[in-house]
């Protein structure tokens, strides 16, 4: 069998990686928010008998790859992975899996962060026409399991709280577990310095009187954000931006490096030609944000 | 507040997590609703996660006593927080 156009086209459309194996390739399956049913899951091993050596292996985007696949079977494989509902994951200059914790079922999660993957997901994968790769990370709180600061823009969950003066009854327990010390116990009352605090939420979960509430939920965001050869943070641009303003955010932050973004050029690399302050003044414009 | 009296006492401080919550769990779950325990913690994790644990579960957390050596004692009472609702 030889390349041919329609072959080249599937190739085209990512998810395949050539292995250094000669003829052989590694199918890289996605999978929305890291969730996979059980009955997918037995349909993907199903595949990875059937195409590849019988096992899989998992990426650190939250994806399955099926190693071992013969060239010749590449257009057949995808076919079936789509018909058991899952598609393939992208590669090359485009948006790509979408990495959340499970900070919708854990104690510490924020927000409902694999609830928003999905959304992300539905909106913006696989967005193709960057100059180089764009990834998204969601973490539900300031333990940051998911790394959102080594994305291209990245959300963390966060909250802001709030003290019941009248239920405080300054037992301390707030200030014990703030693990960046912006509580004090002064004259029996919580007193806590929002320019310490990183909106963890820490306070709130341990409080036995329920003195400390939630005000309300918001992200901060990154930008920026970067692994590879030459690694950085993302810059942290906001704090307890409201979860419904991330579509609005994400999309002018696309805009921004579609139109200014040179080829192979990541986000940080663009933001930096341009200047922080631009980008900020761009992307935060009317939104109202801290 | 001070003079809450137990039915129960449970010390903690000799496991980590997550078996810290699981002792304070079966302790009270050998209680009748409405009776107290008292369970003494080390700081640090266990006192973050244990008595939200308790709270989530029902349970209404009375006092809180630091004892000035590393360790917490709290008095929880079993299903404390169901009659209020």
């Amino acid at each position: 069998m030889i390349f041919n156009d329609d072959l080249i086209k599937t190739l085209k459309d990512g998810g395949f990686i050539k292995q250094k194996q000669k003829d052989y390739y590694s199918i890289r399956i996605r999978v929305v928010a890291g969730n996979i049913t059980a009955e997918q899951m037995r349909k993907v091993s199903e595949l990875a008998e059937k195409y590849g050596r019988g096992y899989v292996t998992f990426t650190i985007r939250l994806g399955i790859e099926i190693p071992w696949v013969h060239y010749s079977k590449l257009q057949e494989v995808k076919e079936e992975v789509e018909r058991i509902g899952l598609a393939m994951a992208g590669c090359g200059p485009r948006v790509r899996p979408i990495v959340a914790c499970k900070g919708t079922v854990c104690p510490y999660g924020l927000i409902d962060t694999q609830g928003l993957a999905k959304k992300l997901d539905d909106e913006f994968f696989p967005t193709p026409g960057f100059p180089h790769k764009f990834k998204m990370g969601i973490s539900g709180c300031p333990n940051n399991c998911t790394k959102p600061q080594f994305n291209d823009i990245g959300f963390q969950g966060q909250v802001e709280p709030e003290l019941n003066e009248d239920l405080c009854t300054g037992c301390g327990l707030c200030a014990d577990v703030c693990d960046v010390k912006a509580i004090t116990i002064k004259d029996n009352l919580a007193r806590r310095d929002d320019d310490k605090c990183i909106y963890c939420g820490s306070c709130i979960r341990v409080c036995p009187m329920d003195a400390w509430k939630r005000k309300r939920s918001g992200v901060a965001v990154f930008v920026g954000g970067k692994f590879g050869k030459k690694y950085n943070f993302g810059y942290h641009i906001a704090d307890l931006v409201d979860v419904e303003k991330i579509p609005n955010i994400i999309e002018k932050t696309m805009n921004f490096y579609k139109s200014n973004g040179v080829s192979k050029e990541r986000l940080y690399d663009t933001i930096n030609r341009i200047g922080l302050e631009n980008f900020k003044k761009e992307i935060l414009e009317d939104e109202n944000i801290k | 507040m001070n003079e809450i009296k137990a039915d129960s006492f449970i010390d903690i401080t000799d496991v980590v997590c997550p078996i810290t919550f699981v002792k304070a769990k079966v302790a009270i779950e050998e209680l009748e609703d409405g009776q107290i325990l008292e369970v003494r913690m080390n700081e640090g994790e266990p006192i973050k996660n244990v008595p939200s644990s308790l709270k989530d579960e029902g349970h209404k957390i009375l006092n809180v006593i630091n004892n000035r050596d590393g360790t917490y004692t709290i008095f929880v009472k079993k299903g404390g927080l169901l009659d209020e609702v």
